[in-house]
């Protein structure tokens, strides 16, 4: 598939063109603001929504290994991606074991608006996926943290009490994970009834909320250049490159089709800001989080959500078999 | 009308460790408090708005709290011991209050 053509879909989309909006208010101080609570419903909504279809589509496909494969390719990546960035960060950039250390652990764990804003680009474009993919999306959220705590420990940084609660009772992972259940256990038929509220507008909510992200991205992206050094800003820009290849390459080799293997390598280049800023700033409070924001928020779920995912869906369409 | 000296302490935290200051102040036998959200602010890496945030990560809450002033070397020094790396702060200040009683 041509990779200038995925772009320029991509790029077309209402979705992406709602995000970029939202980024440049933000840029240029336009007043306008999603109230909290709004925000906080439409993301309710979306990991409700995406996790039930999820579980709709392992009801149907049922339950295979290839969703045995998956999972344990997600946790691996998860747990391997945040010593990748440690490393590249400690090499590459100023920064403190410590706030490196969690840094790293957002890159190990993965942003759910990015996979969302994939599985829609990937309907667009006609490339089936699998509905288990939702599952290793929550499968890949907790396994970083808890390497970026161990990583941050080595590096001789104190941690707070434990965070096992804030890592493991997360609201966000575990609504992900019910939905996918409920999805599961009541299959296409139950989906049936709520697909009036959970498919439908599906498209519309993530077009707001989407806006939502792109003021929130732009608020860190202006304020980045005084937080972080330009050779961290670069890492925000290479990072999700470096994720993107290790996904491509373990999902190559359990043999993933184009769709699943698109989905893997977006979880892969991704960086969390929902349920690693949440444990890690319990667990590493001597880490600033204005740099770990300011990378997954500011930098690298822009990047993803313009340029990265039409270059991992035409890589994904190159080597799948 | 008589008035009694007690203690207000102010402690502004960040959200994510809103239960965690609950259970502190649980520990140390206050028997009331109060929760206010702050709106935004700004602090030595930039500014911060509650508005369009999709979790609490980054959003700041005011405990507020009236006790005795016997009680508060001890509460000064937990805190101190659980929050001294976090964003935020704590103060004290003298106030009067007309019901000593309710603030023990």
């Amino acid at each position: 598939m041509d990779i200038l053509s995925l772009a320029q879909d991509n790029l077309g989309s209402p979705m992406v063109l709602c995000f970029i909006l939202g980024l440049g208010f933000a840029l240029f101080r336009v007043d306008l603001t999603i109230p909290e609570q709004v925000a906080r419903i439409m993301s309710i909504y979306l990991l409700l929504a995406i996790g039930m279809k999820g579980g709709v589509e392992i009801s149907r496909a049922g339950l295979g290994l290839e969703i045995v494969a998956s999972l344990a390719a997600g946790i691996v990546l998860s747990m391997a991606l945040p010593m990748v960035a440690y490393a590249v960060m400690r090499a590459a950039t100023p920064l403190s074991p410590v706030d490196a250390a969690a840094a790293a652990g957002h890159y190990g764990s993965i942003s759910i608006v990015t996979f969302v804003a994939g599985t829609q680009a990937l309907t667009d474009l006609g490339i089936p996926f699998s509905g288990h993919m939702v599952a290793v999306a929550a499968a890949m959220e907790a396994p970083a943290i808890v390497v970026a705590i161990w990583l941050a420990a080595r590096g001789g940084a104190g941690r707070d009490a434990a965070p096992m609660r804030e890592i493991l009772m997360n609201g966000s992972i575990l609504l992900l994970i019910g939905a996918v259940l409920i999805g599961w256990i009541s299959g296409p038929s139950g989906f049936e009834q709520v697909s009036g509220f959970l498919a439908d507008p599906f498209k519309g909510v993530l077009c707001l909320f989407l806006l939502d992200m792109g003021l929130l991205a732009g608020r860190y992206l202006r304020q980045s250049g005084g937080v972080l050094a330009p050779r961290v800003i670069a890492f925000g820009l290479y990072m999700p490159l470096i994720g993107g290849t290790l996904g491509a390459a373990v999902g190559w080799v359990i043999g993933l089709g184009a769709g699943d293997l698109t989905l893997l390598i977006i979880l892969s280049a991704s960086a969390s800001y929902i349920a690693a800023p949440a444990a890690l700033r319990i667990a590493l409070p001597a880490a600033n989080p204005a740099v770990y924001l300011t990378l997954s928020l500011g930098l690298t779920f822009p990047f993803n959500l313009t340029v990265g995912i039409p270059i991992y869906a035409a890589v994904a369409t190159a080597i799948s078999p | 009308m008589q008035t009694h000296t007690k203690i207000r302490m102010d402690i502004l935290i960040e959200a994510p460790f809103q239960s965690r200051l609950a259970d502190l102040l649980d520990a140390q036998e206050v028997s009331g408090y109060t929760i206010f959200p702050a709106l935004g602010g700004r602090g030595e890496d930039g500014g911060w708005s509650r508005a369009g945030q999709i979790t609490a990560m980054e959003q700041m809450l005011l405990f507020t709290c009236i006790i005795d002033g016997t009680r508060a070397e001890p509460l000064l020094e937990a805190l101190h011991d659980q929050l001294a790396a976090h964003i935020g702060y704590v103060t004290t200040t003298e106030v009067n209050v007309i019901r000593p009683q309710k603030f023990p």
